[in-house]
């Protein structure tokens, strides 16, 4: 069996099993789905709903992350050929990762890694 | 030596779910000794079971306008993604699949959490559910590259994406021993892609419980489940990463992945317990300007070593 | 449904338990804390996690609606406790658990929940009276508005909730009510409530009696003030998310209330101390946070939040050996601070920090509001 047919059987496995918790609980609980509850906040009642545009003041930080991720793409075939390919690909690899940590210090120094 | 055995299908999920009790089992056990009220150990093994009953009986909820298919979505894909990375985990001398791209597919499903997470305080419309989630995307920036790095480390090393071949190279000489700073580094990240310990904020207390706020029944059981089925995953994967696999003398190739194991387990629920909650404001600094130089510095060692040999 | 009975025993040997404290209620809230913790039953964080809800101290008229809620949004099976006093408050957590296994309370609320609570102060518009305001409330489900739009400090338009930090949060002064307006994790704004009460502080009786004419011992006076930190200091780590050091020191407040011995509980006092002061992890992520300058009348309060939770383990370590004592407490030996000029200095601390942050800033001031009592909105800030 090829190595994702066996991920396909592991997914249908790991399905079953939730599913099987679910109909086990809707068996034994003690009583059906509670109506609609307000949110916890402390007793009190929701002014509005939470569904919102949450400020994510770390928004700059995920653009030099994506840089990075972009990066470990190549990263991982990276480790496959390097034996054989040589110094040439430890400099090239490297030398990219040295121009994307100066970038992360100029974001650091920037700010962006801190808030509030 | 790993095969892959697609027979494993049925027994690794028996395996990682007794892995699972044992983890609830010693942190109760933890806790009781810091309660002032050191209990037995039928006492804390009685723990999960008690747990998971109390949460199969549980009546579910919902939430005022809940979006109802995201949510659930996220508590079931924490479980699911758990166990879908468990897909390359050699138990000893066999597991589900050894794929050709074993590490990208570990890397893959762990970060299905992020999804999980994100929906799972998202979906109930509460504000601290919602502010949960979000933590752990934060959280999700600052371990995310020192993993990769370490993870990387370790191909490295072996020359491959195998998990098989991987385990192969530690033959004479395991990881850990010349690439410390990578299994340091697996650890912390595997404590903090569980949101684990001293990474809990997304489900911190301050925040009545976070992403988890607004979970009951078997939904909590599920979601909180699938978080500790997470941490026993990556810390399991510790194991044919740095630290040789089922390899040792005497004893059988599946006994010692499960010593290992257990001993990597035991560090990462102690860890949990010693530090107070890290909070991403302070942490990234670190992560970025302290973990990912370190993690390059390793890569950069371990492959002039590759080249050497 | 014999599985049902027996899988709600089994769960019912370990209840999740919501304690939250309305104000006067300090003594059951230290109660049902020891039960809990001597049975090994864990705090719940919110109701969805909740068995037992249990509210410590006199439910008032302000308290009342916001306690019915909080029982209301705890899953079956379930018990909603009242603990007014602390006596026989393990008989009290016994029953409850009794009750649980056989499935919890069942009266019926069905009308009061359905839907929530948001009709109380919207009255619900048939679609056909206003033809313009008929279209926009019927986009508005459960009778609740979008999140509306603020400026923050910068001058952009981001959407802002308005979350309530207490009455009747777990780990939170009792009856403080923080109305923050948060954009994203940052409170943009936060107006102070002290609601409950009024009600005898626990942590002052022994100068209130003195006040009165009582004979109190230095001892007596000792023991209450280190106990007041050590539950100061629990709250706190609790907050920080360090418990099984808070449970150390929750253990520890419950035996010197009970009237341990210097003897006996000075080794392990020096040892929760040193091991809190050593931690850096924990210095690190507290240091100047809600710095307060040392220009204002509140001494206790000076400071960031390291300096007053370092305050509180040298203030315990300092009165340790007076805790034996039974000679008399001289007249004019002075009290905690006054909670109100704490609670008027919130406003301005909690401005612009993160939820966590403020959190963490209101449990280092921990105010001890049960003699403030009037529900009325506190100037400032």
């Amino acid at each position: 069996m090829s190595g994702f047919a066996a991920a396909l059987l592991l997914l249908a496995v790991a399905v079953t099993l939730v599913a099987a918790c679910y109909g086990v609980s809707s068996v034994v609980a003690v009583a059906p789905t509670a109506a609609p509850a307000g949110p916890f906040l402390s007793g009190g009642e929701p002014a509005e709903h939470a569904f919102s545009r949450f400020h994510v003041r770390w928004y700059p930080l995920t653009m030099v992350y994506l840089a990075f991720e972009m990066e470990m793409l190549f990263m991982y075939p990276w480790t496959l050929v390097l034996s054989s390919v040589g110094p040439s690909a430890v400099i090239e690899m490297f030398l990219f990762l040295g121009v994307l940590l100066a970038g992360v210090t100029y974001a650091w120094r920037e700010g962006a890694l801190r808030w509030t | 030596m790993v095969e892959a055995a697609p027979w494993l299908v049925l027994v690794l999920p028996a395996m990682l779910a007794v892995a699972t009790i044992g983890v609830v089992t010693f942190d109760a056990a933890l806790a009781a000794r810091a309660a002032g009220r050191p209990e037995s150990l039928a006492v804390s093994a009685s723990v999960p079971f008690r747990e998971a009953a109390r949460l199969l009986v549980g009546q579910r909820r919902t939430t005022l306008a809940a979006d109802g298919v995201l949510w659930r979505a996220g508590v079931i894909t924490l479980p699911v993604a758990a166990l879908s990375a468990a897909l390359v985990l050699p138990l000893g001398t066999a597991s589900v699949a050894d794929l050709a791209v074993g590490v990208v597919w570990f890397n893959a499903m762990e970060i299905l959490a992020w999804a999980a997470v994100w929906l799972a305080g998202w979906g109930p419309n509460s504000a601290f559910s919602l502010v949960g989630g979000y933590r752990f995307v934060a959280q999700g920036l600052a371990y995310e590259l020192p993993h990769m790095f370490a993870l990387i480390t370790a191909a490295t090393a072996a020359g491959t994406l195998r998990i098989g071949g991987i385990v192969e190279a530690q033959a004479d000489l395991w990881f850990v021993v010349w690439m410390p700073v990578a299994f340091v580094v697996y650890l912390l990240s595997a404590a903090a892609m569980a949101f684990w310990g001293p990474f809990d904020a997304p489900v911190g207390r301050e925040l009545a419980g976070g992403a988890a706020a607004e979970l009951s029944g078997v939904d909590r059981l599920l979601f909180l489940g699938g978080r500790r089925l997470l941490l026993v995953v990556a810390a399991a994967m510790a194991v044919p990463l740095f630290l040789g696999g089922g390899g040792g003398p005497l004893l059988p190739a599946w006994l010692w992945t499960l010593l290992k194991t257990a001993a990597v387990l035991a560090a990462v629920v102690w860890l949990g317990r010693r530090f107070p909650t890290v909070r991403m404001e302070r942490f990234m600094e670190v992560a970025w300007m302290v973990l990912i130089p370190l993690t390059i510095l390793q890569a950069l060692v371990v492959s002039l070593v590759v080249l050497v040999r | 449904m014999d599985l049902t009975s027996r899988l709600l025993r089994l769960g019912a040997g370990r209840p999740h338990v919501l304690l939250v404290e309305a104000p006067g209620g300090t003594e059951p809230r230290l109660a049902v804390e020891r039960e809990a913790r001597t049975r090994g039953w864990p705090a719940a964080g919110s109701p969805a996690d909740a068995d037992l809800v249990v509210i410590a101290g006199r439910v008032t008229d302000d308290l009342a609606a916001p306690a019915d809620r909080l029982g209301r949004q705890a899953p079956r099976p379930r018990v909603r406790l009242a603990a007014p006093d602390a006596s026989s408050t393990g008989r009290l957590l016994e029953e409850a658990a009794a009750r649980l296994a056989a499935g919890g309370d069942l009266e019926d609320d069905a009308p009061a929940s359905a839907p929530p609570e948001s009709h109380s102060s919207h009255s619900p518009t048939p679609p056909g009276d206003h033809a313009g305001h008929g279209d926009m409330e019927m986009d508005m489900p459960g009778g609740v508005p979008m999140a509306d739009r603020g400026e923050d400090r910068d001058g952009l338009l981001l959407d802002q909730l308005h979350v309530p930090l207490g009455p009747l949060l777990p780990d939170w002064p009792a009856g403080l009510v923080v109305q923050t307006t948060l954009q994203g994790d940052v409170i943009q704004d936060a107006r102070v409530e002290v609601v409950g009460g009024p009600a005898s502080s626990f942590w002052d009786e022994p100068w209130r009696r003195l006040a009165s004419g009582d004979p109190v011992t230095v001892g007596a006076a000792s023991r209450r003030r280190i106990a007041g930190h050590l539950d100061s200091l629990a709250r706190l780590l609790t907050v920080a998310g360090w418990a099984d050091a808070a449970t150390r020191a929750r253990q520890l407040r419950d035996e010197l209330l009970a009237g341990a011995p210097a003897a006996e509980l000075g080794p392990r006092l020096w040892r929760l101390t040193r091991r809190v002061r050593r931690s850096r992890t924990l210095r690190w992520l507290t240091d100047d946070l809600g710095a307060v300058p040392a220009d204002t009348s509140v001494v206790r309060a000076w400071g960031d939040v390291t300096a007053r939770w370092s305050g509180w383990l040298a203030a315990a370590e300092q009165l340790l050996p007076d805790i034996d004592r039974s000679d008399r407490l001289p007249l004019g030996d002075a009290p905690r601070d006054p909670p109100a000029e704490l609670v008027a200095m919130l406003p301005g601390l909690l401005t612009g920090t993160e939820l966590a942050t403020a959190r963490l800033v209101v449990a280092s001031l921990d105010p001890d509001l049960a003699e403030l009592g009037t529900p009325a909105e506190v100037p400032g800030g």
